[in-house]
């Protein structure tokens, strides 16, 4: 932001630091170790009068020599001028912050490399005595510029009390220099006696490879040894939110860690069997699987230190694309390019929307990702999203998965960015596919003779929204079964609700079923109707045919059909598709449900993918199930898991949320909210509180119960707190909405005022179960929630049409002789009717 | 867009800034001196080979293990002026080498290609003479490259104007040849390299010819000492040229305009005509302390010379001191304490040789 950025997009994500450093560490380390090694080497053949052994520490000192000088001093300078090409934000703070411990280091570098060549030089020249404490100069060099740069090295991850006082001794003695640098002196000497290994299977006197074998043996295993109580004094002392990231939200330190663990009985495991077992080319090759170990051992280390501090280069004050911590406020507020230096498009417009959303890549993500390179490649990234899905994405990044930096700027910066990452794909767009085509049942109304018919049978979907899923092939959310409930009114001046001595049958696809009676509520229900899919999985509006009968004559008392209307626009394909999906809809869609697998497989450590792919469907509700309340360590309940994870990444935008996934779309009327409530100009979040309180109502409930999943679920423990006390608990499909809320005594509402967090208080309150004076249930006249009569969409209301001839409520416009036969005068159903 | 602009903030210093140009230009000097030495020997050692191809392979021999002992010391030395330049002239340093990225990361490479040639030329494993001209070629091409991306990069710095060209060329490709100071200096460079590296060869055959009181060790002494003189007197028409290639603005500053800066160059223009004298007349060491003196205060001025470059950009007094006093002054006490063991240790190997030859 403050420099300009290397545009090396293949080479992004720190590739060229990364294959540095590699070599760099573990050469730097075999200087420190291996120092001590020829030291103790040379006193032993020295005491024992082996001059053999002597004139093996010679030639490995050469070796050494070569390999720490060279390497090791020109891989460092190489690990200097790449940092500081790729963040010299970062090096410029870390360079004036340590300049004199990296100059002390220097001193002691200096000091390392001319003892070193004397060593060398002077072998069989001076005393043996002279020579080992020319030794042992070298050894205390080393070691000093291990402890120099391993105090600027554990202040990247731990900077301590530096934050705040902002003192470099508080930086450099910060609470994992100590650990580290016992850690990383063991490592280092374990090293040198892999390296005495390597050199050892070369020596041709078979006694003296014996005797140098079993040296190193003692030596590396004791190193090892020594070396494993730091490395959990290490782990014991990373702060809570370094733990967090360890305990599973950063896959890499995860795996760093879990490779660090497995190298250490795997390096024991090849040293014994160099030291039994092995003769001639096998001990060869085994003493290089040997130092391959090593490398594992250090560099999974290295990795874990790297990886753990993300997404901090200096934690709590430089994120790892150089962006100071301090400086964010400022950012958001004007916009990064607003304040960055080296941008030329300092504002956005549709013509040059790439070009900002190029600089902006340049300056946020560069530093971590590649395009198209071996590491950290954006395409891989970013390959499950639209650009609207990454666009939300990038809003919530960095809040629920802490290893990676929230996103600097404002929303049409965060646009841009989006569509300069998606551009690298060829990106077609598929958010604005039509949807699924659903197979329309011709009807016609069955028939009522107003005068004539004694009885009518009027049924009404439980949910006004029944969501049908694009992915049903794949995988089903499979929202609670959706079920009829109907009431048979023997029609007359005093109308009765009959329930006994009928039997109301359906017919759905060639499927006949017997509707149960729930005396309670006067009314019949079906227990579930079937899938919504043909035998070719084409979804359709299944046309349902209810039978009122006399159970005793098996006389037709009344008839009428309902349309259950699908909806195919549960739209996850908004967000989750991969890259260059082509072809049918149905293969997009497939695409967007692989891709979602892919992401809750890496984010949750499942594996639907794989059970996808060998033909499984995946039912969210198996493992999502409502009924998993007190137990802690079952995952949430699904209204609270997708609501809770989704919202992290909506929360900061209003109505508009909710279609992102809830279609809102006027396709034959097939919007998952229709009805009066909708052409009043009522939205989602006027009943149901926006995307963030909605979640965490449902995550309040979730944690009552101790559930880890509820508690990661929330962006950060202030936000918790604070809203924990605002919004009451709920649970899913039990406290609602209450109508009441605003309708008080029936009454149409002028505004709406109520507070968004009050919901039914238990099932019977809902308005699926509430019924008026008479006992007619609400949904009865009024139809289902999200599509209260009069609908946009006449499916909804063909039993209205049938009875009371109009897409209206029953009985509206004092039309009381549908089931009263004359007209009425008292308000007996409930206050303000008609 | 205004180049103004898009110039770095500074984070701050550490100390106050004179000490660290103290600082600055006394490791430049040490380091100034090894590149030198490097460069210079190894491009002479190059024409003998040329020259008297089989007659110089002992000499080489002799030789080539020191400069590859050198090479490592000069890399060395390199780090801790860089450090102090880094933490003075930051947002300029830090800029100009990401606007180069790709050259400025490719001298690691040179070097370790570099370093590893003249490590296989000390082997002594290498009989016939066109493959030794054929290593030494390409060892001194990629120091020779490694300098000129050096100096495109200090003079890159300098000019904030032509970091513009980085919305053209953000690849990393971005070079400075267009920039008038850059080939003279570049040239003034490699002459004091050949200068100094003469002189070196010289003091070589200087203490071999104490040691052993030969003939061919004081023709040498003097046949390298010609190379100073020769390389010495060059460096007049192109100190000039330097000189000149330097914008009118800032050259009057240092032929009348500032009396400290002329001073500076006009002292240092005679301590080394002194230089040369000293070598007609084979007085090595008045020669040689004369050089030092020389390129001593050349390190002064080029010193200057960025300064007043970067004047209009930024001003030291301006910039943020965080207090580091207390760890300036541990680092001088240990850099006492370093130099008395290596002392220490280099009379140990130096009384040991001496001893046994």
């Amino acid at each position: 932001m403050n420099y300009p950025v290397w545009e090396c997009y293949f080479a992004g994500g720190g590739l060229i630091v990364a294959i540095i450093a590699i070599f760099h560490v573990f050469v730097a380390h075999f200087a420190v170790g291996g120092g001590f090694f020829l030291v103790i080497t040379e006193y032993l053949a020295y005491r024992k009068k082996d001059f053999l052994l002597i004139r093996y520490v010679k030639e490995h000192t050469l070796f050494f020599l070569l390999l720490t000088l060279v390497f090791g001093s020109l891989s460092g300078v190489g690990i200097w001028f790449s940092i500081s090409v790729i963040s010299p934000s970062s090096t410029s703070t870390l360079l004036s912050t340590f300049v004199f411990i990296w100059a002390i280091e220097w001193l002691f570098f200096i000091g390392e490399i001319i003892s070193l060549l004397i060593y060398w030089y002077c072998f069989d020249k001076i005393s043996r005595k002279q020579h080992i404490r020319i030794g042992i100069v070298y050894c205390i060099f080393s070691w000093l510029s291990l402890f120099a740069i391993n105090g600027i090295i554990s202040f990247m991850l731990t900077p301590g009390m530096w934050i705040s006082t902002g003192i470099v001794c508080d930086g450099f003695f910060n609470p994992t220099m100590l650990p580290s640098l016992g850690f990383r002196t063991f490592m280092s000497s374990m090293i040198a006696g892999i390296f005495g290994f390597v050199t050892a299977v070369f020596v041709k006197n078979n006694r003296l490879k014996s005797d140098i074998i079993n040296w190193c043996f003692k030596w590396t295993l004791l190193s090892l040894i020594m070396s494993i109580p730091f490395i959990f004094w290490y782990f014991s002392l990373l702060d809570i939110k370094t733990k967090e990231l360890f305990i599973g939200f950063s896959p890499e330190t995860l795996k760093a860690q879990s490779i660090l663990f497995l190298s250490i009985p795997l390096i024991l495991l090849v040293l014994i069997f160099i030291a039994i077992k092995t003769e001639g080319k096998i001990q060869k090759i085994f003493s290089f699987i040997l130092l391959f170990m090593g490398f594992i051992y250090i560099g999974s280390f290295e990795w874990f230190r790297e990886s753990s501090r993300r997404p901090y280069i200096i934690p709590n004050h430089t994120y790892s694309n150089s962006i100071k911590v301090i400086d964010s406020k400022e950012i958001n507020e004007k916009g990064i390019l607003k304040v960055a230096k080296w941008v030329e498009n300092k504002e956005i417009f549709e013509d040059n929307i790439l070009k900002a959303g190029r600089e902006i890549f340049n300056i946020q993500c560069l530093s971590c990702h590649s395009i198209g390179g071996p590491l950290n490649n954006i395409l891989k990234v970013a390959e499950n999203f639209t650009v609207h899905g990454l666009y939300t994405q990038l809003s919530g990044q960095g809040k629920l998965r802490k290893y990676m930096p929230p996103f600097f700027g404002n929303k049409t910066e965060r646009l841009a960015l989006s569509e300069f990452i998606m551009e690298q794909f060829n990106y077609q767009c598929c958010s604005n596919t039509e949807p699924l085509k659903i197979k329309q049942k011709s009807f016609s109304l069955k028939p009522f003779n107003e005068s004539k018919d004694e009885y009518i049978l009027i049924a009404t979907p439980q949910y006004g929204i029944s969501e049908f899923q694009e992915y049903e092939k794949d995988w089903t959310i499979s929202a609670p079964p959706n079920n009829i409930y109907a009431q048979l009114i023997f029609r007359g001046k005093k109308p009765k609700i009959i329930t006994e001595d009928i039997i109301i049958s359906y017919t759905i696809n060639g499927y006949e079923g017997t509707m149960v009676l729930s005396e309670k509520q006067m009314a019949f229900f079906t227990d579930q109707i079937p899938s919504a899919l043909d035998s070719k999985t084409i979804p359709y509006d299944p046309l349902i045919l209810l039978t009122a009968k006399d159970s005793t004559t098996g006389d037709i008392l009344a008839e009428t059909q309902i349309i259950v209307p699908n909806l195919t626009e549960f739209s996850c394909k908004n967000c989750h598709i991969r890259k260059n999906s082509s072809g049918s809809l149905n293969k997009i869609r497939n695409k967007a449900s692989e891709s979602i697998f892919k992401a809750h497989d890496k984010i949750n450590k499942t594996s639907l993918l794989r059970k996808s792919e060998k033909g499984e469907i995946i039912n969210c509700r198996v493992c999502h199930s409502d009924n998993f309340y007190s137990k802690a360590q079952k995952p949430l309940n699904l209204s609270a898991a997708i609501h809770g994870f989704h919202s992290v990444y909506m929360s900061d935008e209003g109505n508009e949320v909710c279609h992102n996934c809830h279609s809102i779309s006027s396709y034959e009327n097939r919007s998952s909210f229709r009805g009066i409530h909708k052409s009043v100009g009522l939205e989602c979040i006027n009943c149901h509180g926006d995307i963030k309180a909605f979640a965490i109502s449902l995550l309040k409930e979730e944690l009552k119960f101790n559930k880890i999943l509820a508690n990661k679920s929330f962006e950060n423990k202030e936000d918790k707190y604070k809203i924990l006390n605002l919004v009451n608990s709920r649970r899913p499909w039990i406290n609602l909405p209450d109508c009441l809320n605003c309708h008080s005594d029936y009454n149409s509402p002028d505004t709406d005022t109520h507070p968004i967090d009050q919901w039914t208080i238990s099932e019977e309150e809902l308005y699926i179960r509430r019924t008026d004076k008479a006992g007619i249930m609400c949904i009865t006249c009024h139809g289902s929630s999200h599509a209260i009569y009069p609908s946009s969409n006449k499916l909804d209301t063909i039993g209205m049409i049938q009875y009371d001839g109009k897409n209206a409520p029953m009985g509206s416009e004092s039309n009381c002789k549908v089931c009263h036969k004359i007209d009425m005068g008292q308000k007996i159903h409930h206050s303000n009717n008609f | 867009m205004v180049f103004s602009t898009i110039i770095p903030t500074f984070d701050f210093i550490p100390i106050k800034w004179e000490l660290l140009q103290v600082l600055l230009i006394i490791t430049f000097i040490l380091h100034i001196i090894f590149v030198n030495i490097l460069i210079g020997s190894i491009i002479i050692l190059f024409v003998e080979t040329i020259r008297l191809k089989n007659n110089t392979i002992v000499l080489i021999d002799q030789i080539s293990k020191k400069i590859a002992l050198i090479m490592a010391i000069t890399i060395n030395t390199g780090v801790a002026p860089l450090l102090f330049l880094h933490v003075m002239y930051g947002p300029f340093i830090f800029t100009s080498s990401v606007l180069m990225s790709v050259w400025w990361l490719s001298i690691v490479i040179f070097l370790i290609i570099a370093y590893s040639l003249i490590y296989i030329l000390s082997l002594q494993s290498i009989s016939i003479v066109s493959n030794r001209i054929l290593i030494m070629s390409i060892s001194i091409a990629m120091l020779l490259i490694v300098g000129f991306i050096i100096s495109n990069n200090m003079t890159l710095m300098l000019e904030p104007k032509k970091w513009l060209n980085y919305f053209n060329v953000s690849n990393g490709m971005l070079t400075n040849f267009n920039e008038p100071m850059l080939i003279p200096r570049y040239l003034h460079f490699l002459c004091a390299s050949i200068g100094i590296g003469g002189l070196f060869l010289s003091w070589l055959f200087h203490l071999k010819q104490i040691n052993k009181n030969e003939e061919n060790n004081y023709k040498k002494k003097i046949q390298y000492m010609k190379w100073f003189i020769g390389a010495t007197i060059t460096q007049i028409p192109i100190g000039i040229f330097f000189l000149f290639s330097l914008k009118s603005e800032i050259r009057n500053l240092f032929i009348g305009q500032d009396f400290y800066k002329t001073f500076l160059l006009g002292i240092s223009l005679i301590t080394g005509l002194l230089s040369v004298i000293f070598g007609f007349k084979n007085k090595l060491i008045w020669c040689t302390v004369t050089s030092l003196v020389t390129i001593s205060l050349m390190s002064l001025v080029r010193d200057q010379l960025r300064k007043t470059y970067l004047i209009p950009f930024f001003n030291p007094e301006d910039l943020i001191i965080k207090d580091q006093y207390n760890l300036f002054i541990l680092f001088l006490i240990l850099g006492v304490i370093v130099i008395l063991v290596l002392i220490y240790i280099l009379r140990i190997a130096w009384f040991k040789e001496k001893g046994i030859s």
